[in-house]
């Protein structure tokens, strides 16, 4: 008679690994092929659009200089214009909140398919400590989303200036570490984003209404200034308060106080990482809340 | 063994299966809650734009019907979220299976949900874009648009008023009826929701980067979004890029769309 060896993990079977539980999470991530490709779309969209604003020409209606401390309504009425339209680099990027849906319909699925498939039952059985596993997810969705956002950032910044200089149109050079600001910053507020995605859906566990929560907070008050041509009245609140704040990373030029009314570069009333800053504090409160939630809540 | 419903005339076959919808939309909590939703959320960021406007003494260009209607570009999220879950909810609990095997005819389970996602829209949207108008006729005389500035308080007995406001209603529905038609096609709610936000928000946001000015015009005659709402404007119609009814004609034809590619995705595959 043969005796089966029942199979043993070669990893040492050790309590309290968080290494092993990075690895565990990283492995459901990595695959399912759907949420692979939601990246890999993401990263294709955004330089699609970096490409697209390169080669459809760009539009920016002037530059108005505002004193520090005028509200942003003030300086729309009274600012004088400076400088004829400027095209930076911010204007490439324009295709982040595209991709940004993609990243955070795929960091929802991160989460609420394990509900979906009962599946969390079987990753809180083998981690019992709850809020450890949503850390663990937060990082691995958070790594694979900045990874990709720099990614796809800087491929639509080189590819699109390569295209812009081959059509002959001129891009307004910044200093190399507002530029560094913009493509790092627009990797990091995807990241985030997807963080706080994940922990939403860690609340509300339903990945419809998750999906709409992020999107409605993080990309709508963006497409509301962006399609009412600049912030004003109720956009220039939301851009405050609401997590799309953070897209003011992408502002161009924070340091001479100039206001770029362009509805493409949009006009935000916090200073970048201020703006950045607004999204962190939400994702921190929602983690925070997820966790409790997490551990108090039958999964 | 005959078909189940085969002895039924087709209209009684309609109405059975419509029925059995609403019996499964009204019997989800989370419909009333969402459709309430749609109608609060609608009135208070309408309520909330009038809030914010104000008319300087010099006199001001603003559209107040637009303005007091800003609310449906909030609510159309729920409307869409409540859309997809109808169709993506029965593909992910395998509801859809008993559905099928109920009613064979999958077209008539299609048709169904969109007479019936439709006609609850009809009634959400009424609601909230009637209680958003008379926001707009209540707080907006307080902000400087008075008669001394030439703004008559907001009415339904003037007729582009009358049209925006019905208009806006026609365009929550046609959004209900483009997210049912998508969410068909891709079953995953959260994909789904994905996809109609994108498609709506992607027009505008690509024809604020685009100089060229005939391209500009294109994607915003094409755009769900920009089209659809010009049935929100009062003011300068003319300069428009396609009349009002005619950009709701281009949403319509989104949804037609959306709902005739769900339609054959729903007969060709398997559930």
């Amino acid at each position: 008679m043969t005796t089966v060896k029942p199979y043993r993990s070669s990893a040492p079977a050790r309590r309290g690994d968080f290494a092993q539980l990075l690895h565990a999470e990283w492995t459901k991530f990595r695959t399912v092929r759907g949420w692979v490709t939601g990246m890999i779309a993401a990263v294709l969209v955004i330089v699609g659009f970096g490409l697209f604003a390169a080669g459809g020409g760009v539009k920016a209606s002037g530059t108005k200089a505002c004193p520090p401390g005028m509200s942003s309504a003030d300086c729309r009425s009274t600012a004088i214009s400076l400088a004829p339209p400027e095209n930076t680099i911010a204007l490439y990027l324009i295709g982040a909140f595209a991709g940004l849906i993609a990243v955070a319909v795929v960091a929802t699925m991160f989460m609420s398919a394990e509900y979906r498939r009962g599946l969390i039952r079987t990753t809180l059985a083998a981690s019992p400590a709850r809020g450890r596993v949503l850390v663990a997810k937060a990082i691995v969705i958070g790594a694979v989303a900045f990874v990709a956002g720099l990614a796809a950032a800087a491929g639509a910044v080189i590819f699109a200036t390569d295209l812009a200089h081959h059509r002959g149109l001129s891009v307004l050079s910044l200093r190399w570490p507002t530029e560094l600001r913009i493509i790092a910053g627009t990797a990091a507020l995807i990241a985030v984003a997807a963080v706080f995605t994940l922990a939403i859906a860690a609340i509300v566990r339903r990945s419809g209404a998750t999906v709409t929560i992020a999107i409605v907070t993080i990309v709508f008050p963006y497409f509301l200034s962006i399609s009412n041509g600049g912030a004003t009245g109720v956009t220039d609140f939301l851009l405050r308060v609401t997590p799309a704040a953070a897209f003011a990373v992408q502002q161009p030029t924070p340091q001479y106080y100039l206001v770029v009314t362009s509805p493409a570069t949009g006009f935000f009333p916090l200073a970048p990482w201020a703006g950045f800053a607004v999204l962190c504090g939400w994702t921190v409160l929602a983690l925070v809340l997820a966790a409790y939630l997490l551990r108090r809540r039958d999964a | 063994m005959s078909l189940p419903g085969a002895g039924l005339s087709r209209a009684r076959y309609g109405s059975q299966t419509l029925h059995a919808e609403w019996t499964k939309l009204r019997t989800l909590a989370s419909t009333g809650w969402l459709l309430l939703a749609v109608a609060v959320l609608t009135i208070a960021v309408s309520a909330a734009a009038d809030a914010s406007a104000t008319c300087p003494s010099g006199g001001c260009q603003t559209d107040l019907t637009k303005l007091s209607l800003t609310g449906v570009q909030v609510g159309q999220a729920i409307v869409a979220i409540v859309a997809v879950l109808a169709v993506s909810n029965e593909f992910s609990s395998g509801m859809i299976q008993v559905t099928l095997a109920t009613v064979p005819r999958r077209l008539t389970v299609l048709a169904a949900k969109a007479a019936l996602i439709g006609g609850l829209f009809l009634a959400a949207g009424a609601v909230a874009v009637l209680a958003s108008v008379l926001a707009g006729r209540l707080i907006l005389p307080g902000h400087g648009f008075t008669p001394a500035h030439g703004y008559q308080p907001l009415s339904l007995g003037d007729g582009l008023v009358l049209r925006a406001a019905c208009g806006s209603v026609l365009y929550l529905v046609l959004i209900a009826l483009l997210s049912l038609g998508v969410a068909t096609v891709v079953r995953e709610s959260a994909v789904a929701i994905g996809l109609v936000l994108g498609l709506l928000y992607v027009f505008p946001v690509v024809a604020s980067v685009v100089s060229n000015q005939q391209w500009h015009r294109h994607l915003e005659q094409i755009g769900p979004i920009t089209a659809g709402l010009y049935i929100q404007d009062t003011v300068d119609v003319q300069a428009l890029p396609l009349t009002p009814w005619q950009g709701l004609g281009v949403l319509a034809l989104w949804a037609a769309g959306a709902l005739t590619v769900g339609a054959l995705v729903l007969r060709l595959r398997d559930a």
